[in-house]
């Protein structure tokens, strides 16, 4: 990432940051800000729904005068920051201080254990909580305690400043994939790392003009331990040729021995050891810790599914559907007259009750439907082409006669202009009367209901086809109105034309 | 990129064309449903546009096709119907002055397939596969475009899916989706786009595109609707209102009943916002689509036979809300809440707690008692508005039928796991959680936000537990 690339992301940020904060205060008022014109914006402007919540946000803050605020928020937050280091700092002189004196003897184990242990127990204890598992209560349990104390220091000021809510959206911000967390690591490295330094460079100014003797003392421990922990702290300072204590030497030092030996061999152990386990180590994890909070804080997205920001989505984006076209098409009236309309009027003829199902849903077995007393003459099934073709064939070529042609028709089908075209075509073929029969369902098969302006659809699309008589019927009960409808009429035909 | 794709979605007459572009496009005002032939009489286009505003895709909805062996046999008629195929067929087609005369609606599609890049083939999947269909087929054979048959009602019990993929692959189209305009489901929705990329390779960057917005918006829907249920849930649990411990019965009741309107209006305003969030639009979608009534919930939220519905045992005081609260004073209100109540949020409270310890103290010794939601009604609020959110997520923006109303039968779901009720028992003692409280909320409390977000992390869990 470049220079211009950070400034960029870094501005982003702060743009998310506003955005927070205007949810926080449109989430106290109760509902969000209607400003048509910041909605009018955001929308022009486009992009993803983020983008589109943070140039509302930007359009909305210029009013509060937000982005101001914010950056006089940095600008405390940096001193404050900048206040703590240079505590820091003379904290740490002053410990050193505290445990050099002004002079003659120092004890080695305490001034190591103050000025080096101390900060090395605090960096034991930051691994432990860095390494417990990132749940949201955890680190948020960090981030309030930072910020809590934060916002404590700077309760009068915020409130007089007006916009109160910049710092809990900074806290819940970077709350949301545990930036904070890093955030506290830096500073907590960079605070021990400012202890360190003040210990470090008071405890070379001191070396440098006055002369101390190192001695060190023990009543529990062994003398072993003492030696290897001390011969240990100046590992780093022999790799790089300076001198420190040998054992013989370290041996010598102990209290109430005699005349101290090796005063600048000393001085180089307790400085290189500070360097080397106080200051290089906390500067590592300050940079690492840094760089991985900028690089988390970047990587920041809004939570866009939050309520505040989710009622949001329709006023930001434009709705899928709303881009309609009508397509121009050729304009045809629909045909609602058959070519063949004149058709001879309905009457008994002599032959057969003729029966043909048109697109049904019966298996085979189910075929010829049997109603007692009557016996059909199947004249097939038309579900495809070729069987309509043969049909209309056999009607025109076998001089066939039928006395009435039943069409069996499936309610589960929807009418269409394909069952009028056969039909008038096969009133067209066939000088018998044509009755349609609408069955709902087959007994034995599972269906699905049919509604009852499917029945209507049906009797009126049959009749525009010129059918002679229409029914819905369930052929497997012989008390369906429709079947005994269907019965009588059969029954009534002339006697000696009875099918039976 | 490439420029938006055009797709022109085909099929015969009520197989659901627009409800497909609908429940895509998830609009649910586009173009007119209805259970009858020849809805849709016109062609009409409609866009899908990915987040940041560009479109990726033309749909157009064409009338259904009604007569394709009425088109077969006017090619039949003609002279030299051997020697021409495919699309130059197509285009005499649409020159006969037969056709132009008697397929008003079929011309209108086969124009429409000429402009576009490919074609959805929509299919009632609970029909047997006629010959009106395999002729249908034949002739979009002709317009040589992709051509994607969408099976659709394949939540259907009558679906002969399988019967159809099988008489598919007989006409050559290996590529089928099943897809149930009705039932929505995203893994399907994606399935579809997925089989579109594969037809159309040179237009595939698009079609990623399109399936990675609705991905990341499938998500965001889920996700949004999940805070909006733990939002409305810790504000129910921490609801409070005072009421004087001196008042006579009617008043009081007359104070409880204010407050339940309170609420009620409250849970309004979260129905509210989830239909916004899924862009359901009362006004123009059919009134039947959600378990609701008019965008309400039939039921009053303190009425017992709206506890009954979802198998919540629920005494009269838990009813009401009110009594629990109103005899007892802050100490024992843990325990009139819930047992465990006490032992962790009391304590907490009268230790941690600074605000409210202190305006409740002054509270409780001014007379007043506190009048707050019972866990009974915590749980009715949870599952009626789960219930609307399944509703919205697995619903197309085609369904026509109410939903069937979930959840009365179910036993474990009348209970709740309670690590869903330690972000509730802790916002209890909370009041400045709650929105409702309107003077004390205070929204920059990270601890809020964090009980909100952990109770969404588990909703979003559980919603996508396969059931």
């Amino acid at each position: 990432m470049n220079r211009d690339q950070l400034r960029v992301a870094t501005l982003r940020f702060q743009d998310r940051w506003i955005a927070e904060a205007i949810r926080l205060e449109e989430d106290r008022q109760g509902a969000a800000f209607s400003d048509p014109k910041a909605d009018e914006t955001a929308r022009q402007c486009g992009g993803d729904f983020e983008q589109r919540i943070l140039t509302r946000a930007l359009t909305l803050s210029r009013g509060r005068q937000l982005v101001i605020h914010l950056r006089k928020w940095r600008l405390t937050g940096l001193w404050l920051v900048v206040a703590l280091l240079a505590l820091a700092f003379f904290s740490g002189a002053g410990a050193a201080r505290a445990v050099l004196g002004h002079g003659s003897e120092v004890n080695v184990g305490l001034l190591l254990v103050v000025l080096l242990g101390l900060p090395l127990g605090m960096l034991l204890l930051w691994l432990v909580w860095i390494g417990l598992p990132c749940t949201p209560s955890r680190s948020g349990w960090a981030g309030q305690f930072l910020l809590s104390g934060l916002q404590w220091i700077l309760r009068r000021p915020v409130q007089d400043s007006g916009s109160p809510f910049l710092i809990p959206a900074l806290s819940q911000l970077l709350d949301t994939n545990g930036a904070i967390r890093w955030w506290a690591s830096s500073l907590t490295h960079a605070l021990w790392l400012g202890f360190t330094l003040g210990a470090f460079f008071f405890s070379s100014w001191q070396m440098t003009f006055r002369q101390y003797d190192f001695v060190w003392g023990t009543t529990v421990l062994r003398e072993e331990h003492f030696i290897v922990l001390l011969t240990l702290l100046g590992t780093p300072a022999q790799w790089l040729g300076w001198s420190v204590p040998g054992p013989e030497m370290i041996q010598a030092s102990r209290m109430g021995i005699g005349p101290v030996p090796g005063r600048e061999y000393w001085s180089t152990l307790i400085l290189s050891g500070l360097f080397f386990f106080g200051i290089l180590p906390r500067w590592l994890l300050l940079m690492g810790s840094f760089f991985r909070a900028g690089s988390l804080t970047l990587a920041i997205r809004l939570p866009t599914a939050l309520p505040g920001y989710s009622r949001l989505s329709r006023r930001l984006q434009e709705q899928p559907s709303s881009k309609k076209e009508r397509v121009p098409s050729v304009s045809v009236p629909i045909d609602s007259r058959s070519p063949e309309q004149e058709i001879a009027p309905p009457e008994a003829r002599s032959g057969e009750v003729f029966l043909l199902g048109y697109e049904l849903d019966r298996e085979s077995s189910q075929w010829p439907p049997y109603l007692p007393g009557v016996s059909w003459q199947v004249l097939g099934r038309v579900d495809e082409y070729a069987q309509e073709l043969d049909l209309m064939v056999a009607l025109r070529h076998r001089e066939l006669s039928p006395k009435v042609i039943v069409v069996l028709f499936s309610l589960l089908r929807t009418p269409d202009r394909g069952m009028i075209r056969f039909l008038r075509r096969l009133r067209s073929t066939s000088q018998a009367p044509v009755w349609a029969l609408l069955e709902a369902s087959v007994r034995g098969n599972e269906s699905r209901p049919v509604a009852r302006s499917r029945k209507e659809q049906w009797e009126k699309m049959v009749q525009e086809a010129g059918v002679d008589w229409v029914t819905a019927v369930d052929l497997g009960n012989t008390q369906d109105r429709g079947t005994r409808d269907l019965l009588d009429r059969l029954h009534h035909f002339p006697a000696e034309d009875r099918a039976s | 990129m490439n420029s938006p794709l055009r797709i022109v979605v085909v099929g015969h007459t009520n197989t659901g064309k627009t409800s497909l572009l609908r429940t895509l496009a998830r609009d649910e005002t586009f173009g007119e449903v209805r259970d009858q032939p020849a809805t849709t009489r016109q062609a009409e286009t409609l866009s899908l546009v990915l987040a940041d505003g560009t479109v990726a895709v033309y749909l157009v909805d064409t009338p259904g096709l009604e007569d394709a062996r009425g088109l077969l046999e006017c090619m039949e008629e003609w002279p030299d119907r051997s020697r021409i195929d495919g699309p130059e067929r197509l285009e005499r087609l649409l020159q006969d002055t037969n056709v132009l005369k008697f397929f008003d609606q079929e011309i209108k599609v086969l124009q429409q397939i000429l402009q576009a890049d490919a074609a959805i083939y929509v299919a009632d999947s609970r029909e047997p596969l006629l010959g009106k269909y395999r002729e249908e087929l034949m002739i979009l054979g002709d317009c040589a475009i992709p051509l994607l048959p969408v099976l659709n009602f394949v939540s259907s019990p009558e679906t002969r899916v399988q019967e159809w993929r099988a008489q598919m692959r007989r006409l050559g189209l290996h590529a089928v989706v099943a897809f149930d305009t009705v039932v929505f489901n995203r893994d399907d929705e994606q399935r579809l786009f997925d089989k579109l990329r594969t037809l159309l390779d040179s237009h595939s960057d698009i079609v990623s595109a399109l399936m990675e917005d609705r991905k990341q918006q499938g998500d965001w829907l889920h996700h949004a609707a999940a805070e909006q249920l733990a939002d409305l849930l810790i504000n129910a649990a921490a609801f409070v209102r005072r009421i004087p411990r001196s008042l006579d019965a009617t008043t009081r009741d007359a104070q409880i009943a204010i407050h339940q309107a309170c609420v009620r209006q409250f849970e309004q305003e979260t129905v509210d916002g989830l239909l916004r969030l899924f862009d359901f639009d009362l006004q123009q979608a059919p009134k039947d689509r959600l378990p609701l009534v008019n965008g309400r919930w039939g039921m009053d939220l303190f009425h017992p036979d709206a506890f009954s519905h979802y198998g919540i045992r629920a005494g009269k005081g838990a009813v009401a809300g009110a009594m629990t609260g109103l005899a007892v004073d802050f100490m024992t209100l843990g325990g009139s809440l819930g047992t465990g109540t006490m032992t962790g949020s009391v304590i907490g409270s009268v230790l941690g707690g600074t605000l409210p310890l202190r305006r409740r103290l002054w509270a409780s010794a001014q007379g007043f008692a506190e009048w707050r939601l019972s866990d009974e009604t915590l749980l009715l609020l949870f599952f009626r508005q789960q219930n609307l959110i399944q509703a919205l997520l697995h619903r197309g923006h085609a369904a026509q039928e109410p939903v069937q109303r979930s959840g009365r039968k179910t036993v474990e779901d009348t209970s709740l796991p309670a690590t869903f009720w330690k972000p509730l028992r802790k916002a209890r003692l909370r009041e400045q959680w709650s929105r409702w409280n309107v003077e004390v909320f205070d929204p920059a409390g990270s601890e809020r936000a964090i009980a909100v977000k952990t109770l969404a992390a588990m909703l979003r869990e559980r919603w996508n537990k396969p059931r």
